[in-house]
């Protein structure tokens, strides 16, 4: 592949995955990073390109390297956890009012998270990731994806039910 | 894998149907499973739902960056590709023209060196003596790049190989205006026949043992005394010893450099080259050079064959490091040169502290031993010998070294007592010759 047909090919991506890798990075180091996490990510991946052989989905392999990005913004600038980015106006399945209370309360729970287990959660239930690409994008056996899942789930459960329950 | 671990991959619909049908089955039995499963699935409901639309931007930043990027790689790898390309073509070049050249310059100098020691055969005033030892038609021009003086670092390493200092004798025979190629005469303005016919009463004896040119061309040996001389009224003069080692011409050492009071006529000046480096196509050199100076240079000389570091800028000054005169010369601080020395001063003249002391063999009075820098620093009055008891040691030093290659040089006043004619001649040591 010659590097004018990946300078073309890479605009291309960065067209095509940019909403999803930006969405991906805000979500893991908050929106005020997330351009510049994602334009890294695209930066990273004109260079390695030459490495994807398309054995794995393209956006895993640009969620991979996000992921590793977000973990060095972090690391180098020591930020805190973001929190996960809740639409107060959201639909609800009940009432308003109490949707808002539980918006609010997941986002505490999922505070409470460790970093493995917040991030799997939203490669998982945010960004639709199944299993074997979440695996994909953190380095990690399917078998740990589950267990972490598995684990993060039942720390939600606990921090919001219990909580609900005591409410009761 | 428990039950309840499975149950969020069941709920996500990971696991393979062997173990769902078996999650199923144990669903349909436990109601406290079915809560789980409602929970986990109400949770994720709420996570999927819960997550605020994120505005993008960016975007063409990206983008833009991207381009920047890529154009700047793209420019260094065409860089890189020209420059390679650039130096593989001049290497092709190189390699390609590199014989054509050396051939041509090497004819070139052939022929310039042929014609020049034919040209100072034929010359009608030169003396026999030294005609006799004008350079053959096949002999090696030395160097013209002085520039490689920077070999002089190497003295320290390598001393003066197998070039020696056999004596330095009266030769009154030589007149002072005798040019030859092989010769260049620093000269003094004239000091009148009074002084002249004082010079040859004072310096009777007949040369000594003329040493013949050695094999000059000898890898290692010193070939050739080059002389660089300026144009400017007064004259400074820099001799230097030159020598070939695996073909290549080096500069092994600068003798020193003296001033003299008027221009100096150089075979540069006959073939109409460049004037300010004349090298001599012979491994002798007659120079007459003032008194006081005279002395310099033969300590110059002996102090070149130690291989001393050399200190000062541009390696002119040598260090006057601690010296003892032996069979041969060494140096105390462990460059051994494998040289020899007997030298000789002219009837009625002073020689220098190192005259004497070099002439001294290892039987020499008690001064045999002291040091060069020592006898260099003393005045020449100082070191006043009895002539012919040194000129009889010196002979007997030499017939003890009959072996050993030598410098042979030879004073003598001219015209004038406060001049000296300085006869150096570099002859090769023979291969194999143990170091004495």
């Amino acid at each position: 592949m010659t590097n004018r047909s990946t300078e073309g090919e890479m605009a291309s991506i960065a067209r095509q995955h940019y909403d999803a890798v930006f969405r991906f990075c805000a979500r893991r180091v908050g929106i005020d990073r997330a351009a510049d996490v994602s334009q890294d990510t695209f930066l990273t991946a004109q260079k390695v390109f030459h490495k994807f052989r398309g054995e794995s989905n393209l956006t895993t392999w640009l969620f991979g390297i996000a992921n590793n990005e977000c973990r060095r913004i972090s690391r180098k600038q020591r930020c805190e956890p973001v929190l996960l980015q809740i639409d107060p106006e959201g639909p609800a399945d009940d009432g308003a009012e109490s949707a808002i209370v539980d918006r609010h309360a997941l986002q505490q729970a999922l505070s409470k998270l460790s970093a493995e287990h917040r991030e799997i959660v939203i490669l998982h239930e945010i960004e639709g990731l199944t299993y074997e690409e979440a695996a994909a994008v953190l380095s990690v056996p399917v078998g740990t994806v589950k267990s972490r899942l598995h684990h993060a789930f039942l720390q939600l459960r606990r921090s919001l039910f219990t909580a609900e329950e005591a409410a009761r | 894998m428990s039950l309840h671990e499975d149950l969020k991959a069941y709920l996500d619909g990971e696991l393979d149907s062997v173990r769902a049908e078996e999650v199923k089955t144990a669903l349909e039995r436990d109601p406290g499973l079915r809560r789980e499963l409602s929970e986990l699935r109400s949770l994720s409901e709420h996570l999927q739902g819960a997550a605020a639309e994120i505005r993008i931007n960016g975007l063409e930043k990206t983008l833009a960056a991207l381009e920047r990027s890529d154009r700047s790689r793209r420019s260094g790898i065409e860089r890189l590709l020209w420059g390679g390309g650039l130096a593989v073509a001049a290497a092709f070049v190189w390699v390609m023209l590199f014989p054509v050249f050396s051939q041509a310059k090497q004819a070139a100098k052939k022929t310039h060196w042929a014609s020049l020691a034919n040209s100072a055969k034929d010359s009608g005033d030169v003396s026999e003596d030294l005609k006799a030892q004008a350079p053959e038609t096949t002999a090696t021009p030395p160097t013209q790049d002085f520039a490689r003086a920077k070999a002089f670092k190497s003295l320290t390493r390598r001393p003066l190989a197998s070039g020696k200092m056999r004596e330095l004798s009266a030769n009154q025979n030589v007149p002072h205006n005798d040019k030859t190629a092989g010769e260049i005469a620093l000269q003094a303005p004239s000091r009148g026949a009074q002084g002249a016919a004082r010079s040859k009463a004072t310096n009777a004896e007949p040369p000594a043992s003329m040493t013949p040119l050695g094999n000059s061309t000898a890898e290692g040996t010193i070939t050739s005394i080059v002389v660089k001389a300026e144009r400017k009224v007064p004259t400074t003069v820099t001799l230097s010893f030159a020598s070939k080692d695996d073909g290549i011409k080096q500069v092994l050492g600068v003798v020193g450099k003296y001033r003299v009071p008027r221009q100096i006529p150089t075979l540069s000046d006959k073939r109409g080259k460049d004037p300010t480096l004349t090298e001599l196509a012979t491994s002798e050199i007659m120079a007459e050079i003032p008194e006081d100076q005279a002395d310099q240079v033969i300590g110059d000389l002996k102090r070149l064959g130690l291989a001393q570091q050399p200190v000062g800028r541009g390696g002119m000054t040598m260090t006057r490091g601690a010296v003892t005169l032996n069979n041969g010369l060494q140096a105390k601080n462990g460059a051994t040169s494998n040289s020899s020395a007997s030298l000789s001063a002219p009837a009625g003249k002073a020689p220098s502290g190192n005259l004497a002391k070099s002439a001294s063999g290892p039987g020499a009075p008690a001064d045999a031993n002291s040091t060069l820098a020592n006898s260099n620093l003393k005045r020449p009055e100082a070191n006043l010998v009895d002539n012919l008891a040194q000129k009889n040691r010196i002979q007997r030093f030499a017939a003890r070294n009959t072996n050993a290659a030598n410098v042979s040089s030879s004073t003598t006043n001219v015209n004038t007592p406060r001049m000296r004619l300085l006869r150096i001649v570099i002859e090769e040591k023979p291969k194999n010759d143990p170091v004495p």
